[in-house]
């Protein structure tokens, strides 16, 4: 059960939440959205999927925000709900891709639209820092869903490990293991990348 | 990462001292030995370029009205479907007896109408001939039969009937 003396004003709204009130949920939803639909757009490479994945997870919430129990912040459940969600999802994708339905999901359609914010205003620097995005969605891509969450939430969100370890339920042991086979994954990608490129 | 050069543990020191999570003290020695051993800069070096490397293009916005439409759309996914999946750690112990009498009462079920299916589908051998009988029955036939007859004399001749065009 909610405890509604918690520190974490998030609690309360939880209780709230578990009692039907809708607005409690649409608040619940306007703070935590914003980063929510960020991992989940991480995770998944795709925005449309992000916003259906985020939905689903408000959805799972409102039916659990009656079992709920504060041992952490809600903010870091949230966390949890959304990446176990995307992580399903990535794993789903990949059985289709295995089964033949390859590229469903893909973010390599997207590319064109990437259009650098104002920091890179040149024409050369835009297709530089595509270049690099470019580079690193095929990198994450490659990395089992268990590697590219720890790194997306390492790298992109800047959680410590410890918060990582909370958000996922496993060790700062595991999230380190994970990252440092990640990096592994990622310095070999790279070094794959120089050798075709010298080649070609 | 040089392998072959620095140690696994090293790897993992330097992982943390670019990810910030090693402890002040530690990150101290660290940073000293980087400034003394070639092989550890360049590791460092190596790592913190590829971390630093990795990019992702700005995320979308927000779009308008999201948390309105997401609460809406979520309360009414909830009265179009209303129970919740029923939890067997929050029923009740009466619920939670009947269903694992039931659970039993069914395994009994289906054990008795396994073995009468198996008395159905394969009837005691005591209910057909026994072997030994058929054999008799089978050589019977062929002693009186001229197939039998056929065959024996062809064995005896030593030839093979042309095969059929």
């Amino acid at each position: 059960m909610v405890a509604a003396n918690s520190s974490d004003p998030d609690v309360e709204v939880l209780a709230r939440i578990a009692e039907g009130d809708g607005a409690a949920l649409e608040r619940l939803v306007e703070r935590h959205q914003r980063r929510l639909l960020r991992l989940a757009e991480r995770m998944l490479g795709n925005v449309e999927e992000a916003r259906d994945a985020v939905q689903e997870v408000f959805f799972k919430v409102y039916r659990k925000a009656g079992s709920f129990h504060p041992q952490g912040k809600v903010s870091t459940w949230l966390y949890r709900v959304t990446t176990n969600h995307c992580l399903n999802k990535l794993r789903r994708r990949r059985i289709v891709r295995f089964i033949g339905f390859g590229g469903l999901g893909a973010s390599a359609d997207e590319e064109s639209d990437w259009e650098p914010v104002d920091e890179a205003p040149g024409p050369q620097e835009r297709a530089a820092a595509r270049d690099r995005w470019r580079r690193t969605r095929r990198a994450i891509e490659a990395l089992p869903p268990g590697q590219r969450t720890v790194l997306v939430l390492a790298k992109f969100e800047g959680l410590s490990y410890k918060e990582v370890a909370a958000a996922l339920g496993i060790t700062v042991g595991a999230v380190e293991s994970r990252l440092f086979r990640a990096m592994r994954r990622l310095e070999e990608a790279t070094a794959d990348d120089a050798a075709a490129q010298e080649e070609g | 990462m040089k392998t072959t050069r620095i140690t696994q543990d090293e790897q993992r020191q330097l992982l943390r001292l670019v990810h910030g999570e090693l402890p002040s003290a530690a990150a101290a020695t660290l940073r000293q030995r980087i400034a003394q051993e070639p092989s550890l800069a360049a590791a460092y070096q190596e790592l913190e370029a590829a971390w630093a490397d990795l990019a992702l293009p700005p995320v979308a916005a927000v779009p308008s009205g999201f948390a309105r439409r997401t609460a809406a759309r979520v309360l009414e996914r909830a009265t179009e479907s209303p129970l919740a999946p029923p939890r067997w750690a929050t029923a009740p112990w009466s619920v939670r007896a009947a269903a694992a009498a039931a659970l039993v009462a069914g395994l009994l079920l289906g054990v008795g109408v396994g073995i009468q299916a198996s008395d159905v589908l394969y009837p005691p051998v005591a209910a057909t001939a026994s072997v030994d009988d058929l054999a008799r029955e089978v050589a019977a036939d062929l002693a009186t039969s001229s197939l039998a007859e056929q065959y024996w004399q062809l064995l005896e001749s030593d030839e093979l009937p042309e095969p059929e065009s």
